[in-house]
């Protein structure tokens, strides 16, 4: 829940600014999971470049000015004699391991992706692809070209190659989970006389022949719109606890690279670049290439998309949630512990979890302690991320305040949960219902479920559940579940479950 | 009318005060009248009681009534009393009072109306005159019935005691409020003096401002009724408030904390209203419904705004008050109960989808993303 999260940083710690200073690790901890997901959606933003860097700035203004062109000729980089040539290549032994090598091979089946706003021909967001077949299939990020997707009216967009020629493309289609677009260079109109245009195509490494650890592998794209560049790094596996496979790459990923082919030292497409940890070095995610294959078998035959994709993309973000709630309802049901309470956590091997807490300290009269894990799970859609679960706990224990003191203190902590009660051009804004239940486990609690529904994803919603204690004069434990993008059913099983999560000794 | 009704009485009075003959028709007629000539504000400067007629009133010396501003006259008005017996029966004008305006410059005005020199009319009793620039006169006659006396006692003992009684809970409820938020060993001394400062130096400002209101406008600054009424005021919303809250959780109403806001603004209102009436000699009736309609007006506002941007009347989207758990009454439903009150929440969110979307659609397509 993009909206929501910020804010809910800040609301993990409503004791902070009164009564505790939080550990720089538990800070760190929650960049940390935050940044990942920032990531993608940075790179797509390419004005911020453009204003950042005057460089591309300047690079951009030619562009919309250049004579139009014939859509065949100039974006025809190869000769079909050159398209044969890298199939070649693949069969051939290893060229050297050279960064030259690799870029010399992959140049001309390299592209930009522009996204320009109709009205002004000024581009909106720019990114990376790559051909895939000979004619004339391009992969890029589903997050380049989301405004292409979402907002067609408004939105069209070329490729220009490394030697700077540009022509129109369309988009066949998506995969918003894994973050992939296929797209085709439009077929110049009606002109039987001419033959297709035929261009150069990266191979896919088969998934026959996985890549080991440490592997070199190059990434290619056009970093901040300043010009085609290869990095080099290294392939570390899988990203642990990632909802869907990426690629760790050791490497240097830019905003404007994303889309673009990682490629082996055979010049094999393993990859398609999408994100970047901020706060870190060298820490990139590629989207592993069996997906795009997936895509590939599903969109070629594809007509050209007319229209917002809404539709569409609801129904992969159907398929998300899913996917996703069946996991956290069928994964072992664990639970934490917080004095004499359990709270339902999600199971170890979906969720990344942080906690931290406050040490008996002399001057103060109480003590807490706090947790949060989260899925990563989010999915860019163009219309924010969403897709997310995430849970939150603070547990209070304070033996020395009186219960009215401590009651006071723990409903402002209560209180203090972030909640959007407007809506914007995404969601509406929260309806809630609230009451005291008690679970299985007969805790009673005071619980708060709040949901908001999504404008034009139509069918899912948002749910916030906020679930206190009510049982204990000096102890009590507040928990927050949120979750993003799920149908309404999901969205009560899921708040069923998790309020039954809930026990204490006391209570038994 | 013709203006020499009274050709007798042409004179002015006071040089007619030694003639006999006039004696016994004073005697036959002895409604005097009490001319008031009243400052901006309502208050009387001057009370004067006339029983000869005609009377004049201008700036000149020899006037019955001599006024000095400077926008009045040398002689401005001559007033006549329209005496029962002379005037024809039946005439409806007898035993009124009639004005001759003299002065060109500025003239009368009277209620709503312009009178000019020369030009005459019937002075109705209750009706203030206005000559030259704000001059305002009442004429009360003997005749009339005297509207009846106000009430008013001086702050008495058991004032006293509830505004102690009062001051003390005040200072006894910061001081809880404190308390309660001080999680920290001597967060209590550290924050009390100053909290308490705060509290009775607010109060003190305020019944200041409402003592320098009563000051203008009664005269009177009735400095210990508004502390008495401040106070009490002040006691009254937090008792209030707590109420509400301790009510909302209890009986897990929470429909009393998203509205506590209003509760709280019509006890302001009635707070208000006190002090008014002491400020003020405006009737307590006039007064109930001018703050009544302030009330309303802030509510709706207020309403109005909340809805314009939430689409909600509530204050919060939930009840966050917590007690200690023995004070809670209402039972647990269990966890499959709660849930299902929630489908309705399928159809509250359609609409409100298409509420804030009819709002959205108006600012939409500016072409400003």
């Amino acid at each position: 829940m993009p909206a929501s999260e910020p804010a809910g940083l800040q609301g993990a710690n409503p004791n902070t600014m009164t009564h505790c200073t939080s550990s720089p690790l538990w800070r760190n901890g929650l960049a940390l999971a935050l940044a990942a997901l920032l990531a993608a959606p940075a790179m797509a933003q390419a004005p911020l470049v453009q204003t950042a860097n005057p460089l591309a700035a300047e690079a951009a203004v030619p562009a919309p000015t250049a004579p139009p062109l014939s859509p065949s000729a100039p974006a025809t980089p190869g000769t079909p004699a050159a398209a044969s040539q890298p199939a070649a290549a693949a069969e051939a032994p290893p060229p050297s391991p050279d960064a030259q090598q690799a870029y010399m091979a992959a140049r001309d089946k390299l592209v930009q992706i522009r996204t320009l706003r109709r009205q002004t021909n000024t581009q909106s967001s720019t990114g990376s692809g790559f051909f895939v077949s000979e004619d004339g299939l391009l992969i890029t990020n589903y997050h380049v070209v989301s405004q292409l997707a979402l907002e067609p009216e408004r939105h069209r967009a070329v490729l220009v190659s490394v030697s700077g020629q540009e022509a129109p493309v369309q988009l066949l289609a998506i995969d918003v989970l894994h973050d992939l677009a296929l797209l085709r260079v439009t077929p110049p109109p009606a002109s039987e006389a001419a033959p297709a245009p035929r261009y150069s195509a990266l191979p896919l490494r088969p998934s026959s022949r996985p890549l080991s650890g440490g592997e070199r592998i190059f990434s290619l794209g056009n970093p901040l719109d300043v010009g085609f560049a290869i990095t080099e790094g290294t392939y570390n596996g899988l990203v642990q606890r990632s909802f869907y496979p990426r690629i760790f790459f050791g490497g240097t990923l830019n905003p404007g690279m994303s889309g673009g082919p990682a490629i082996d030292t055979q010049g094999r497409v393993v990859g398609v670049n999408v994100a970047k940890q901020l706060g870190a070095e060298q820490l990139s995610f590629l989207v592993p290439v069996e997906f795009v294959e997936q895509l590939l078998a599903q969109g070629r035959e594809a007509a050209p998309v007319k229209g917002a994709m809404h539709a569409e993309v609801t129904r992969q973000l159907m398929a998300h949630q899913k996917d996703l709630v069946d996991r956290v309802l069928s994964g072992s049901s664990r639970s934490e512990r917080y004095g004499p309470y359990r709270v339902p956590v999600p199971s170890e091997t979906l969720a990344r979890c942080w906690g931290d807490g406050r040490e008996r300290r002399s001057e103060s009269l109480f003590d807490f302690e706090r947790s949060q894990c989260r899925i990563d799970s989010e999915v860019f859609t163009g219309d924010g991320d969403v897709g997310g679960l995430g849970m939150r706990y603070e547990a209070y224990d304070a033996p020395r305040l009186s219960p009215w003191q401590f009651a006071h203190t723990y409903g402002s902590s209560f209180a203090n949960e972030p909640m959007r009660k407007r809506g914007n051009r995404v969601r509406t804004g929260y309806e809630c219902r609230e009451d005291f239940v008690a679970g299985d486990a007969k805790l009673p609690l005071r619980a708060v479920v709040c949901m908001a529904a999504y404008r034009k994803f139509s069918g899912l919603y948002d749910l916030t559940v906020l679930a206190v204690s009510v049982d204990q004069p000096r102890q009590g434990v507040l928990g927050r579940l949120n979750v993003s993008a799920v149908s309404f059913d999901n969205a009560q099983r899921l708040a069923r479950q998790y309020l039954q999560g809930f026990s204490s000794e006391a209570a038994q | 009318m013709s203006q020499h009704d009274y050709p007798e009485l042409t004179d002015i009075a006071p040089e007619h005060e030694d003639t006999s003959t006039q004696a016994p028709a004073a005697a036959q007629a002895p409604e005097g009248a009490v001319l008031e000539l009243v400052e901006r504000g309502h208050r009387l400067a001057m009370a004067l009681p006339v029983f000869a007629w005609p009377c004049t009133i201008g700036r000149a010396a020899t006037n019955d009534l001599v006024l000095t501003d400077p926008s009045i006259g040398p002689s401005h008005v001559r007033l006549h009393r329209l005496d029962a017996g002379q005037a024809s029966a039946g005439h409806p004008d007898a035993g009124q009072y009639e004005v001759e305006v003299l002065d060109s410059t500025n003239g009368v005005w009277h209620g709503r109306r312009h009178y000019g020199a020369g030009e005459r009319f019937v002075w109705q009793p209750g009706q203030r005159l206005t000559l030259g620039r704000g001059v305002q006169l009442n004429l009360r006659s003997t005749a009339q019935p005297l509207p009846a006396t106000q009430r008013w006692r001086p702050f008495s003992r058991a004032q006293g005691l509830l505004t102690a009684m009062a001051l003390v809970l005040l200072v006894l409820l910061s001081a809880w409020t404190t308390w309660l938020g001080a999680t920290e060993t001597g967060a209590l001394a550290r924050q009390l003096p100053a909290i308490l400062l705060w509290m009775l130096g607010g109060l003190l400002v305020w019944t200041l401002g409402w003592s320098m209101m009563g000051k203008l406008f009664t005269g009177v600054t009735g400095f210990w009724r508004h502390v008495c009424i401040a106070s009490v005021g002040m006691v009254a919303m937090a008792l209030l408030d707590v109420l509400l809250s301790v009510t909302g959780f209890a009986m897990s109403w929470p429909l009393l904390s998203r509205f506590a806001s209003l509760a709280s603004f019509t006890l302001m209102a009635v707070v208000i209203w006190f002090h008014l009436r002491a400020a003020t000699l405006v009737s307590a009736r006039t007064l109930a419904l001018a703050v009544g309609g302030l009330l309303v007006l802030g509510i709706g506002a207020k309403l109005g705004l909340q809805w314009q941007t939430q689409k909600r009347l509530g204050d919060n989207l939930y009840m966050s008050t917590m007690l200690p758990p023995e004070w809670r009454l209402a039972p647990t439903t269990s966890v499959d109960q709660f849930m299902q009150g929630t489908d309705r929440m399928r159809e509250q969110l359609q609409n409100r989808s298409q509420l804030e979307k009819d709002d959205d659609e108006e600012g939409d397509d500016s072409g400003l993303d």
